[in-house]
């Protein structure tokens, strides 16, 4: 079982907000309206997600094992529930961007657009 | 809004609540002051854009999640058949004990639905007279137009 779990070949991709998701909490632990903030602003605001859609892409992602719960630092609001990456998070989040980057320079290389646009 | 917003995660399944029902009044909170900063307008559509997205959630959490667990048991003991039209069946015949069942979550989505519905025909009705602005005759939709050409140049 755990084997399957650590397995990178066995996560699926993660959809568009579970990445951007991923992506903002590359740098740190954070609570889910800052990583809300942090989606809205990477995808130029066509991802809004609703706290709703948001707290429901976390649970998913922490039932998948890609994000974990983490203690809040002092001072912090106590309702507030922070999440960080875990390695298998980190290890899905960066196949994801290598298969994005990857995609994104043949597009440049079929030159569906140019270096300076 | 706050108030309904914390009812609304009040209906939700007791672990998710648990879990980030607090979490989520923050989260909620802290986005709704931001709405309200930037506008009327801003904070009525958030408004919308929430509740319907709680709403989907607790409705996926309540219905649809119970029954994915209970589809992916079936499927892996061997052995089990089922027709696909019998597990539609018995999924909405779930659905609907587990909607008497919460009489309160049922309330609230029917109250929502309806809500929502009644402003959706006051506001068509208000821009079909105001925007659209049909011709003010009796019959106006047979009313026509009469025009002459020649023959040989239509």
């Amino acid at each position: 079982m755990n084997r399957v779990r650590d397995d990178p070949r066995a996560t699926p991709a993660p959809t568009n907000l579970a990445f951007h998701i991923l992506v903002a909490l590359c740098t740190g632990p954070a609570h889910g309206y800052a990583i809300g903030k942090d989606v809205d602003e990477q995808s130029g605001g066509r991802l809004d997600p609703t706290t709703g859609t948001l707290y429901q892409a976390l649970h998913r992602l922490k039932e998948e094992g890609l994000i974990a719960s983490v203690e809040p630092p002092e001072r912090s609001d106590e309702r507030r529930k922070y999440f960080q990456l875990t390695e298998r998070g980190r290890r899905a989040a960066k196949a994801e961007a290598r298969r994005l980057d990857r995609l994104v320079r043949t597009a440049r290389k079929r030159k569906l657009y140019s270096q300076r646009a | 809004m706050l108030r309904l917003y914390g009812w609304l995660i009040r209906l939700s399944p007791g672990a998710v609540r648990r879990e980030y029902g607090a979490a989520m009044e923050e989260t909620f909170a802290r986005r709704w002051n931001d709405a309200r900063a930037t506008g009327f307008w801003t904070s009525v559509r958030m408004c919308g854009r929430e509740s319907v997205g709680m709403i989907g959630w607790l409705l996926s959490e309540r219905c649809a999640a119970p029954a994915r667990l209970r589809w992916q048991r079936q499927h892996m003991q061997p052995g089990v058949k089922a027709g696909r039209m019998d597990a539609v069946a018995r999924e909405v015949r779930h659905a609907a004990r587990r909607l008497v069942r919460s009489r309160a979550f049922t309330l609230a989505a029917v109250l929502t639905l309806a809500l929502a519905l009644g402003a959706n025909a006051a506001i068509f009705t208000v821009v079909y007279l105001v925007v659209l602005n049909p011709l003010p005759y009796a019959h106006s939709d047979r009313l026509i137009a009469l025009d002459y050409g020649l023959p040989n140049k239509p």
